[in-house]
Protein backbone atom coordinates (compact mmCIF):
# COMPACT_ATOMS: atom_id res chain seq x y z
CA UNK A 1 0.00 0.00 0.00
CA UNK A 2 2.50 2.47 0.91
CA UNK A 3 4.74 1.97 -2.58
CA UNK A 4 4.53 4.62 -5.65
CA UNK A 5 2.40 2.41 -8.05
CA UNK A 6 4.92 3.71 -10.69
CA UNK A 7 3.98 0.70 -13.22
CA UNK A 8 0.02 2.02 -13.18
CA UNK A 9 -1.69 -0.90 -11.81
CA UNK A 10 -5.03 -0.58 -11.46
CA UNK A 11 -5.39 1.05 -14.52
CA UNK A 12 -3.01 -1.23 -16.88
CA UNK A 13 -3.64 -4.55 -15.49
CA UNK A 14 -7.72 -3.96 -14.43
CA UNK A 15 -8.33 -1.18 -17.11
CA UNK A 16 -9.36 1.98 -17.08
CA UNK A 17 -13.47 1.49 -16.41
CA UNK A 18 -12.50 -1.27 -13.19
CA UNK A 19 -11.04 2.37 -10.92
CA UNK A 20 -13.09 3.98 -8.61
CA UNK A 21 -13.91 6.80 -10.95
CA UNK A 22 -14.12 4.30 -14.12
CA UNK A 23 -16.63 1.73 -12.01
CA UNK A 24 -19.18 4.76 -11.06
CA UNK A 25 -18.57 5.87 -14.73
CA UNK A 26 -20.36 2.21 -15.93
CA UNK A 27 -22.77 2.27 -12.74
CA UNK A 28 -24.05 6.00 -13.91
CA UNK A 29 -24.25 5.11 -17.69
CA UNK A 30 -26.24 2.12 -16.69
CA UNK A 31 -28.20 3.51 -14.62
CA UNK A 32 -29.25 6.24 -16.63
CA UNK A 33 -30.00 4.04 -19.40
CA UNK A 34 -32.12 1.88 -16.83
CA UNK A 35 -34.53 4.81 -16.09
CA UNK A 36 -34.48 6.04 -19.91
CA UNK A 37 -35.80 1.86 -19.76
CA UNK A 38 -38.05 3.08 -17.06
CA UNK A 39 -40.01 6.48 -18.49
CA UNK A 40 -40.97 4.24 -21.58
CA UNK A 41 -41.98 0.88 -19.23
CA UNK A 42 -44.12 3.42 -17.28
CA UNK A 43 -45.65 5.32 -20.28
CA UNK A 44 -46.53 1.70 -21.28
CA UNK A 45 -48.23 0.34 -17.79
CA UNK A 46 -50.13 3.86 -17.42
CA UNK A 47 -52.03 2.26 -20.46
CA UNK A 48 -54.19 -0.03 -18.37
CA UNK A 49 -55.44 3.10 -16.75
CA UNK A 50 -57.29 3.48 -20.25
CA UNK A 51 -60.64 2.12 -19.54
CA UNK A 52 -61.08 0.27 -22.55
CA UNK A 53 -60.95 -3.36 -21.22
CA UNK A 54 -57.50 -3.23 -22.07
CA UNK A 55 -57.48 -2.65 -25.45
CA UNK A 56 -54.56 -0.03 -26.00
CA UNK A 57 -52.21 -2.19 -23.47
CA UNK A 58 -52.56 -5.26 -25.31
CA UNK A 59 -52.70 -4.02 -28.86
CA UNK A 60 -49.01 -2.00 -27.49
CA UNK A 61 -47.88 -5.48 -26.46
CA UNK A 62 -48.36 -7.06 -29.54
CA UNK A 63 -47.07 -4.50 -31.84
CA UNK A 64 -43.67 -4.88 -29.14
CA UNK A 65 -43.93 -8.52 -29.78
CA UNK A 66 -44.48 -8.35 -33.55
CA UNK A 67 -40.48 -6.74 -33.93
CA UNK A 68 -39.13 -10.12 -33.14
CA UNK A 69 -35.01 -10.12 -33.23
CA UNK A 70 -35.64 -6.43 -32.68
CA UNK A 71 -37.41 -6.93 -29.50
CA UNK A 72 -34.64 -9.37 -28.56
CA UNK A 73 -31.80 -6.86 -29.18
CA UNK A 74 -33.52 -4.51 -26.69
CA UNK A 75 -33.84 -7.47 -23.94
CA UNK A 76 -30.22 -8.27 -24.25
CA UNK A 77 -29.15 -4.84 -24.22
CA UNK A 78 -31.46 -4.29 -21.15
CA UNK A 79 -30.02 -7.20 -19.42
CA UNK A 80 -26.41 -5.80 -19.66
CA UNK A 81 -27.34 -2.71 -18.38
CA UNK A 82 -28.86 -4.22 -15.20
CA UNK A 83 -25.89 -6.88 -14.98
CA UNK A 84 -23.11 -4.09 -15.60
CA UNK A 85 -25.21 -1.60 -12.89
CA UNK A 86 -24.91 -4.33 -10.31
CA UNK A 87 -21.12 -5.36 -10.96
CA UNK A 88 -20.07 -1.84 -10.64
CA UNK A 89 -22.08 -1.42 -7.60
CA UNK A 90 -21.17 -4.80 -5.92
CA UNK A 91 -17.61 -3.70 -6.84
CA UNK A 92 -18.13 -0.35 -5.29
CA UNK A 93 -19.68 -1.12 -1.96
CA UNK A 94 -16.77 -3.74 -0.94
CA UNK A 95 -14.07 -1.68 -2.10
CA UNK A 96 -15.93 1.24 0.66
CA UNK A 97 -16.47 -1.22 3.20
CA UNK A 98 -12.33 -2.30 3.01
CA UNK A 99 -11.57 1.49 2.93
CA UNK A 100 -12.84 2.15 6.25
CA UNK A 101 -12.67 -1.15 8.53
CA UNK A 102 -12.57 0.60 11.91
CA UNK A 103 -15.95 2.57 12.20
CA UNK A 104 -16.07 5.96 13.80
CA UNK A 105 -17.62 5.38 17.44
CA UNK A 106 -19.86 8.27 16.79
CA UNK A 107 -20.81 10.13 13.31
CA UNK A 108 -22.49 13.07 11.99
CA UNK A 109 -23.39 15.20 8.98
CA UNK A 110 -21.80 18.82 9.03
CA UNK A 111 -25.21 19.73 6.75
CA UNK A 112 -24.80 22.55 4.70
CA UNK A 113 -23.72 21.73 1.04
CA UNK A 114 -23.98 17.60 2.25
CA UNK A 115 -26.04 15.84 -0.53
CA UNK A 116 -26.10 12.82 2.24
CA UNK A 117 -29.39 11.56 2.56
CA UNK A 118 -31.44 8.59 3.55
CA UNK A 119 -31.58 7.96 0.09
CA UNK A 120 -27.97 8.21 -0.74
CA UNK A 121 -26.96 6.25 2.29
CA UNK A 122 -29.49 3.34 1.50
CA UNK A 123 -28.47 3.07 -2.25
CA UNK A 124 -26.75 -0.52 -1.72
CA UNK A 125 -29.92 -1.40 0.45
CA UNK A 126 -32.39 -0.31 -1.95
CA UNK A 127 -30.49 -1.85 -4.87
CA UNK A 128 -30.63 -4.98 -2.86
CA UNK A 129 -34.72 -4.90 -2.70
CA UNK A 130 -34.76 -3.77 -6.42
CA UNK A 131 -32.39 -6.64 -7.32
CA UNK A 132 -34.84 -9.46 -5.69
CA UNK A 133 -37.65 -7.47 -6.66
CA UNK A 134 -36.81 -7.44 -10.79
CA UNK A 135 -36.67 -11.23 -11.59
CA UNK A 136 -39.76 -11.56 -9.37
CA UNK A 137 -41.50 -9.24 -11.26
CA UNK A 138 -40.51 -10.45 -15.08
CA UNK A 139 -41.17 -13.63 -13.35
CA UNK A 140 -44.74 -12.98 -12.63
CA UNK A 141 -45.42 -10.88 -15.71
CA UNK A 142 -43.88 -11.78 -18.85
CA UNK A 143 -43.43 -15.31 -18.23
CA UNK A 144 -46.87 -15.34 -16.39
CA UNK A 145 -50.26 -17.85 -17.39
CA UNK A 146 -51.10 -16.89 -21.34
CA UNK A 147 -54.57 -15.24 -21.48
CA UNK A 148 -55.37 -14.83 -25.28
CA UNK A 149 -57.73 -12.54 -26.61
CA UNK A 150 -58.65 -11.56 -29.90
CA UNK A 151 -58.48 -7.42 -30.60
CA UNK A 152 -60.07 -6.11 -34.10
CA UNK A 153 -60.05 -10.53 -34.86
CA UNK A 154 -56.24 -10.38 -34.16
CA UNK A 155 -55.36 -13.04 -31.65
CA UNK A 156 -52.82 -12.12 -29.25
CA UNK A 157 -51.83 -12.58 -25.40
CA UNK A 158 -54.17 -10.67 -23.41
CA UNK A 159 -51.39 -9.21 -20.85
CA UNK A 160 -54.01 -7.03 -19.42
CA UNK A 161 -55.67 -9.39 -17.72
CA UNK A 162 -52.49 -11.01 -16.12
CA UNK A 163 -51.78 -7.15 -14.87
CA UNK A 164 -55.04 -7.32 -13.28
CA UNK A 165 -55.48 -10.73 -11.93
CA UNK A 166 -52.15 -10.19 -10.43
CA UNK A 167 -53.40 -6.86 -8.99
CA UNK A 168 -55.92 -8.37 -7.12
CA UNK A 169 -54.16 -10.47 -5.15
CA UNK A 170 -53.85 -7.93 -2.58
CA UNK A 171 -50.08 -9.49 -1.62
CA UNK A 172 -48.72 -8.54 -4.65
CA UNK A 173 -50.69 -5.34 -4.79
CA UNK A 174 -48.96 -3.97 -1.87
CA UNK A 175 -45.35 -5.39 -1.76
CA UNK A 176 -45.42 -4.09 -5.14
CA UNK A 177 -46.16 -1.07 -4.32
CA UNK A 178 -43.82 -1.06 -1.38
CA UNK A 179 -40.89 -1.63 -3.33
CA UNK A 180 -41.73 1.29 -5.63
CA UNK A 181 -41.03 3.36 -1.90
CA UNK A 182 -37.55 1.87 -2.00
CA UNK A 183 -37.11 2.55 -5.77
CA UNK A 184 -38.31 6.50 -4.96
CA UNK A 185 -35.55 6.46 -2.84
CA UNK A 186 -32.71 5.14 -5.41
CA UNK A 187 -33.95 7.36 -8.12
CA UNK A 188 -33.85 10.54 -5.99
CA UNK A 189 -30.27 10.25 -5.80
CA UNK A 190 -29.73 8.05 -8.35
CA UNK A 191 -30.05 10.50 -10.99
CA UNK A 192 -28.37 13.54 -9.66
CA UNK A 193 -25.59 10.97 -9.01
CA UNK A 194 -25.27 9.57 -12.22
CA UNK A 195 -25.02 12.87 -13.60
CA UNK A 196 -22.19 13.99 -11.30
CA UNK A 197 -20.26 10.70 -11.86
CA UNK A 198 -20.44 11.23 -15.75
CA UNK A 199 -18.67 14.62 -14.65
CA UNK A 200 -21.53 16.15 -16.75
CA UNK A 201 -22.49 18.44 -13.39
CA UNK A 202 -21.01 21.94 -12.69
CA UNK A 203 -22.15 24.44 -10.47
CA UNK A 204 -25.39 25.84 -12.19
CA UNK A 205 -26.55 22.09 -12.85
CA UNK A 206 -25.89 20.63 -10.11
CA UNK A 207 -28.08 21.76 -7.85
CA UNK A 208 -30.80 21.57 -11.13
CA UNK A 209 -30.31 18.07 -11.19
CA UNK A 210 -30.64 17.33 -7.41
CA UNK A 211 -34.21 18.62 -7.84
CA UNK A 212 -34.92 17.01 -10.79
CA UNK A 213 -33.61 13.61 -9.51
CA UNK A 214 -35.75 14.08 -6.33
CA UNK A 215 -39.23 14.95 -8.76
CA UNK A 216 -38.02 11.95 -11.25
CA UNK A 217 -38.17 9.44 -8.50
CA UNK A 218 -41.24 10.48 -7.39
CA UNK A 219 -42.77 10.76 -10.75
CA UNK A 220 -41.82 7.28 -12.51
CA UNK A 221 -42.09 5.57 -8.62
CA UNK A 222 -45.21 7.18 -7.86
CA UNK A 223 -46.76 5.86 -11.21
CA UNK A 224 -45.72 2.64 -10.65
CA UNK A 225 -47.04 2.75 -7.22
CA UNK A 226 -50.15 4.29 -7.32
CA UNK A 227 -50.79 1.00 -10.69
CA UNK A 228 -51.36 -1.91 -8.25
CA UNK A 229 -53.04 0.22 -5.54
CA UNK A 230 -55.46 1.81 -8.36
CA UNK A 231 -55.89 -2.05 -9.87
CA UNK A 232 -56.68 -3.52 -6.72
CA UNK A 233 -59.58 -1.41 -5.63
CA UNK A 234 -61.05 0.12 -8.55
CA UNK A 235 -60.22 -1.59 -11.96
CA UNK A 236 -62.90 -5.03 -12.48
CA UNK A 237 -61.43 -8.39 -13.65
CA UNK A 238 -62.25 -8.52 -17.34
CA UNK B 1 -15.75 26.15 31.35
CA UNK B 2 -16.15 22.49 32.10
CA UNK B 3 -15.69 19.56 29.21
CA UNK B 4 -16.37 15.66 29.87
CA UNK B 5 -14.30 14.33 26.93
CA UNK B 6 -13.93 10.73 25.65
CA UNK B 7 -10.84 10.40 23.79
CA UNK B 8 -9.20 7.67 21.36
CA UNK B 9 -5.92 5.98 22.84
CA UNK B 10 -3.61 3.98 20.85
CA UNK B 11 -0.18 3.67 21.91
CA UNK B 12 1.22 2.74 18.33
CA UNK B 13 0.83 1.60 14.99
CA UNK B 14 -1.09 -2.01 15.19
CA UNK B 15 -1.82 -1.64 19.17
CA UNK B 16 -5.53 -1.76 20.24
CA UNK B 17 -7.11 1.27 20.93
CA UNK B 18 -9.99 2.33 23.23
CA UNK B 19 -11.84 5.41 24.75
CA UNK B 20 -10.86 6.68 27.29
CA UNK B 21 -11.91 9.67 29.67
CA UNK B 22 -11.09 12.68 31.18
CA UNK B 23 -12.69 15.98 32.79
CA UNK B 24 -11.46 19.44 31.52
CA UNK B 25 -12.16 22.52 33.74
CA UNK B 26 -11.33 26.17 34.13
CA UNK B 27 -11.18 26.59 30.10
CA UNK B 28 -11.76 29.86 29.25
CA UNK B 29 -14.18 29.97 26.37
CA UNK B 30 -12.01 31.53 23.63
CA UNK B 31 -9.55 28.90 23.75
CA UNK B 32 -9.64 26.70 20.73
CA UNK B 33 -9.89 22.93 20.69
CA UNK B 34 -6.19 22.25 21.08
CA UNK B 35 -5.44 25.19 23.61
CA UNK B 36 -7.80 22.87 25.75
CA UNK B 37 -6.22 19.32 24.60
CA UNK B 38 -3.06 21.40 25.61
CA UNK B 39 -4.47 22.46 28.77
CA UNK B 40 -5.56 18.23 29.60
CA UNK B 41 -2.07 17.44 28.56
CA UNK B 42 -0.01 19.17 30.68
CA UNK B 43 -2.59 18.07 33.77
CA UNK B 44 -1.35 14.71 32.53
CA UNK B 45 1.99 15.46 32.79
CA UNK B 46 1.76 16.59 35.85
CA UNK B 47 0.26 13.29 37.13
CA UNK B 48 3.41 11.72 35.71
CA UNK B 49 0.48 10.04 32.70
CA UNK B 50 1.16 9.83 29.03
CA UNK B 51 -0.20 13.01 27.11
CA UNK B 52 -2.42 12.60 24.52
CA UNK B 53 -0.80 12.88 21.22
CA UNK B 54 -2.10 14.95 18.83
CA UNK B 55 -0.89 16.92 15.73
CA UNK B 56 -0.97 20.48 15.10
CA UNK B 57 1.47 23.38 13.61
CA UNK B 58 0.23 26.98 12.14
CA UNK B 59 -2.44 26.92 14.70
CA UNK B 60 -4.35 29.77 12.06
CA UNK B 61 -6.10 26.83 9.90
CA UNK B 62 -3.70 27.45 7.05
CA UNK B 63 -0.83 24.13 7.65
CA UNK B 64 -3.27 21.23 7.21
CA UNK B 65 -1.62 19.68 10.28
CA UNK B 66 -4.73 19.68 12.72
CA UNK B 67 -7.51 17.08 12.45
CA UNK B 68 -10.24 15.10 15.00
CA UNK B 69 -13.21 14.00 14.53
CA UNK B 70 -15.16 15.80 17.09
CA UNK B 71 -18.36 14.32 18.29
CA UNK B 72 -18.57 12.60 14.88
CA UNK B 73 -17.45 15.57 12.36
CA UNK B 74 -14.31 16.53 11.05
CA UNK B 75 -13.15 19.27 12.24
CA UNK B 76 -16.02 19.80 14.83
CA UNK B 77 -19.35 21.36 14.65
CA UNK B 78 -18.34 24.40 12.93
CA UNK B 79 -18.28 24.46 8.95
CA UNK B 80 -15.53 26.23 7.43
CA UNK B 81 -12.74 25.95 9.93
CA UNK B 82 -9.82 23.43 11.31
CA UNK B 83 -9.64 22.40 14.58
CA UNK B 84 -7.14 24.61 15.68
CA UNK B 85 -9.94 27.27 14.88
CA UNK B 86 -12.38 25.69 16.50
CA UNK B 87 -12.98 27.45 19.64
CA UNK B 88 -14.51 25.73 22.46
CA UNK B 89 -17.38 28.58 22.97
CA UNK B 90 -19.03 26.49 20.13
CA UNK B 91 -20.01 23.71 23.03
CA UNK B 92 -22.39 24.75 25.82
CA UNK B 93 -20.58 24.36 29.37
CA UNK B 94 -20.54 21.14 30.95
CA UNK B 95 -20.58 19.58 27.22
CA UNK B 96 -19.93 15.42 26.57
CA UNK B 97 -17.08 15.66 23.82
CA UNK B 98 -15.76 12.52 21.94
CA UNK B 99 -12.63 12.84 19.89
CA UNK B 100 -11.34 10.52 17.59
CA UNK B 101 -8.79 10.26 14.66
CA UNK B 102 -9.77 10.29 11.30
CA UNK B 103 -10.55 7.04 10.23
CA UNK B 104 -9.48 5.30 6.95
CA UNK B 105 -8.07 2.41 6.15
CA UNK B 106 -5.31 4.40 4.30
CA UNK B 107 -4.57 6.73 6.83
CA UNK B 108 -3.60 4.18 10.04
CA UNK B 109 -3.02 5.30 13.13
CA UNK B 110 0.50 6.17 14.31
CA UNK B 111 -0.68 7.18 18.48
CA UNK B 112 -3.60 8.07 19.86
CA UNK B 113 -5.13 11.10 17.45
CA UNK B 114 -2.31 11.33 15.22
CA UNK B 115 -2.69 9.51 11.73
CA UNK B 116 -0.20 9.18 8.93
CA UNK B 117 -1.49 11.06 5.99
CA UNK B 118 1.46 10.40 3.51
CA UNK B 119 -0.99 8.98 1.21
CA UNK B 120 -2.22 12.37 0.56
CA UNK B 121 1.42 13.37 -0.37
CA UNK B 122 1.65 10.15 -2.95
CA UNK B 123 -1.40 11.39 -4.58
CA UNK B 124 0.24 14.77 -5.22
CA UNK B 125 3.49 13.19 -6.23
CA UNK B 126 1.59 10.80 -8.43
CA UNK B 127 1.14 13.79 -10.71
CA UNK B 128 -0.04 17.31 -9.05
CA UNK B 129 2.16 19.00 -10.28
CA UNK B 130 3.51 20.99 -13.49
CA UNK B 131 6.87 20.46 -15.03
CA UNK B 132 8.97 23.32 -15.55
CA UNK B 133 12.00 24.90 -15.26
CA UNK B 134 12.08 27.19 -12.24
CA UNK B 135 13.43 30.45 -12.94
CA UNK B 136 12.67 34.37 -12.13
CA UNK B 137 9.07 34.85 -11.50
CA UNK B 138 7.01 35.08 -15.60
CA UNK B 139 5.92 38.60 -15.80
CA UNK B 140 2.51 39.43 -14.48
CA UNK B 141 -0.46 38.58 -16.90
CA UNK B 142 2.11 37.26 -19.47
CA UNK B 143 -0.45 34.52 -20.10
CA UNK B 144 -3.98 36.01 -19.74
CA UNK B 145 -6.41 34.08 -17.58
CA UNK B 146 -10.42 34.98 -17.64
CA UNK B 147 -10.86 36.25 -14.23
CA UNK B 148 -13.82 33.30 -13.27
CA UNK B 149 -11.53 31.06 -14.31
CA UNK B 150 -8.74 32.04 -12.47
CA UNK B 151 -11.32 32.03 -9.42
CA UNK B 152 -12.51 28.75 -10.04
CA UNK B 153 -8.73 27.32 -10.24
CA UNK B 154 -7.98 29.51 -6.93
CA UNK B 155 -11.01 27.91 -5.13
CA UNK B 156 -9.82 24.36 -5.65
CA UNK B 157 -6.21 25.41 -4.89
CA UNK B 158 -7.21 26.18 -1.40
CA UNK B 159 -6.87 22.75 -0.45
CA UNK B 160 -4.42 22.11 2.80
CA UNK B 161 -4.13 18.79 2.09
CA UNK B 162 -5.71 17.99 5.81
CA UNK B 163 -7.54 15.07 5.05
CA UNK B 164 -11.19 15.99 6.47
CA UNK B 165 -12.69 15.26 2.97
CA UNK B 166 -11.63 11.47 3.83
CA UNK B 167 -12.74 11.60 7.55
CA UNK B 168 -15.84 12.53 6.88
CA UNK B 169 -16.48 10.56 3.72
CA UNK B 170 -18.83 7.48 4.68
CA UNK B 171 -16.32 5.82 2.04
CA UNK B 172 -12.87 7.18 3.51
CA UNK B 173 -12.94 8.38 -0.42
CA UNK B 174 -9.91 10.78 -1.36
CA UNK B 175 -12.12 12.26 -4.23
CA UNK B 176 -12.40 15.86 -3.20
CA UNK B 177 -8.98 16.13 -2.36
CA UNK B 178 -7.59 14.50 -5.64
CA UNK B 179 -10.52 16.03 -7.54
CA UNK B 180 -9.13 19.91 -5.91
CA UNK B 181 -5.54 19.28 -7.32
CA UNK B 182 -7.15 18.01 -10.88
CA UNK B 183 -8.84 20.74 -10.82
CA UNK B 184 -6.88 23.22 -10.07
CA UNK B 185 -3.92 22.04 -12.62
CA UNK B 186 -6.49 21.64 -15.80
CA UNK B 187 -8.42 24.91 -14.97
CA UNK B 188 -4.94 26.90 -16.40
CA UNK B 189 -2.94 26.84 -19.20
CA UNK B 190 0.00 26.02 -17.17
CA UNK B 191 -1.52 22.85 -16.22
CA UNK B 192 -2.52 21.83 -19.64
CA UNK B 193 0.38 19.72 -21.23
CA UNK B 194 0.06 17.31 -18.79
CA UNK B 195 -3.40 16.89 -18.18
CA UNK B 196 -4.19 13.57 -19.16
CA UNK B 197 -1.48 11.93 -17.40
CA UNK B 198 -1.84 13.85 -14.01
CA UNK B 199 -5.60 12.54 -13.79
CA UNK B 200 -4.94 9.05 -14.83
CA UNK B 201 -1.57 8.55 -12.53
CA UNK B 202 -3.38 10.47 -9.42
CA UNK B 203 -6.48 8.82 -9.82
CA UNK B 204 -4.57 5.27 -9.76
CA UNK B 205 -2.95 6.41 -6.75
CA UNK B 206 -5.45 7.23 -4.80
CA UNK B 207 -6.68 3.43 -5.51
CA UNK B 208 -3.35 1.93 -4.96
CA UNK B 209 -3.67 3.86 -1.68
CA UNK B 210 -7.07 2.19 -0.69
CA UNK B 211 -9.32 4.83 -0.59
CA UNK B 212 -13.04 4.33 -1.54
CA UNK B 213 -15.11 5.42 -3.97
CA UNK B 214 -16.97 8.54 -4.21
CA UNK B 215 -20.85 7.80 -3.57
CA UNK B 216 -21.99 11.43 -4.31
CA UNK B 217 -22.98 12.10 -0.62
CA UNK B 218 -21.20 15.53 -0.30
CA UNK B 219 -19.68 15.18 3.07
CA UNK B 220 -16.39 16.27 2.03
CA UNK B 221 -17.51 19.81 1.35
CA UNK B 222 -19.54 20.04 4.34
CA UNK B 223 -16.08 18.91 6.37
CA UNK B 224 -13.63 20.76 4.34
CA UNK B 225 -12.73 23.72 6.26
CA UNK B 226 -11.55 25.56 2.72
CA UNK B 227 -14.99 24.93 1.52
CA UNK B 228 -13.81 23.02 -1.78
CA UNK B 229 -16.80 22.12 -4.02
CA UNK B 230 -17.71 18.43 -5.48
CA UNK B 231 -18.31 20.53 -8.52
CA UNK B 232 -14.53 19.83 -8.84
CA UNK B 233 -14.96 16.25 -8.35
CA UNK B 234 -17.38 16.09 -11.21
CA UNK B 235 -14.56 18.16 -12.93
CA UNK B 236 -12.16 15.42 -12.11
CA UNK B 237 -14.34 12.76 -13.76
CA UNK B 238 -14.83 14.90 -17.10
CA UNK B 239 -10.91 15.05 -17.02
CA UNK B 240 -11.15 11.47 -16.42
CA UNK B 241 -13.10 10.34 -19.20
CA UNK B 242 -11.51 12.48 -21.77
CA UNK B 243 -7.96 11.33 -20.48
CA UNK B 244 -8.73 7.58 -20.77
CA UNK B 245 -10.63 8.14 -24.10
CA UNK B 246 -7.57 9.85 -26.10
CA UNK B 247 -4.42 9.11 -27.31
CA UNK B 248 -2.42 11.27 -25.48
CA UNK B 249 -3.96 9.48 -22.44
CA UNK B 250 -2.85 6.80 -23.71
CA UNK B 251 0.28 7.69 -23.77
CA UNK B 252 0.59 8.78 -20.33
CA UNK B 253 -0.25 5.08 -18.95
CA UNK B 254 2.92 3.21 -21.19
Amino acid sequence: MHIMSTDRTSYKIRGKWDTTVGRKVVMAASGLLLIGYLIIHLAANLMVFAGDGGRLLNRYSYTLHQLGPLLWIARILLATFFLSHIISGIRVVIQNRRARSSRYAMAASKGGPSKMTVASRWMAITGLILLVFVPTHVWMFTLGPYYETVIDGVPMRDIYRLVVERFKNPVTAFSYAAVMLFLCLHLAHGFWSALQSLGALNRKWLPIAYTVGIVLGVLIAGGFFVLPIYTYFFIPMP
Amino acid sequence: MKFHLKIWRQAGPDQPGRFEEYTVDNIVPEMSFLEMLDQLNEELIREGKEPIAFESDCREGICGACGLVINGMAHGPKRGCTTCELRMREFPDGAHITVEPFRADAFPVIKDLVVDRSALDRIIAAGGYISVNTGSAPDANAIPIPKDIAEEAMDAAACIGCGACVAACPNASAALFTAAKVSHLALLPQGHPERERRVIRMVDQMDAEGFGSCSNHGECEAACPKGISIVNIARMRREYIRASTSKAGARAVL
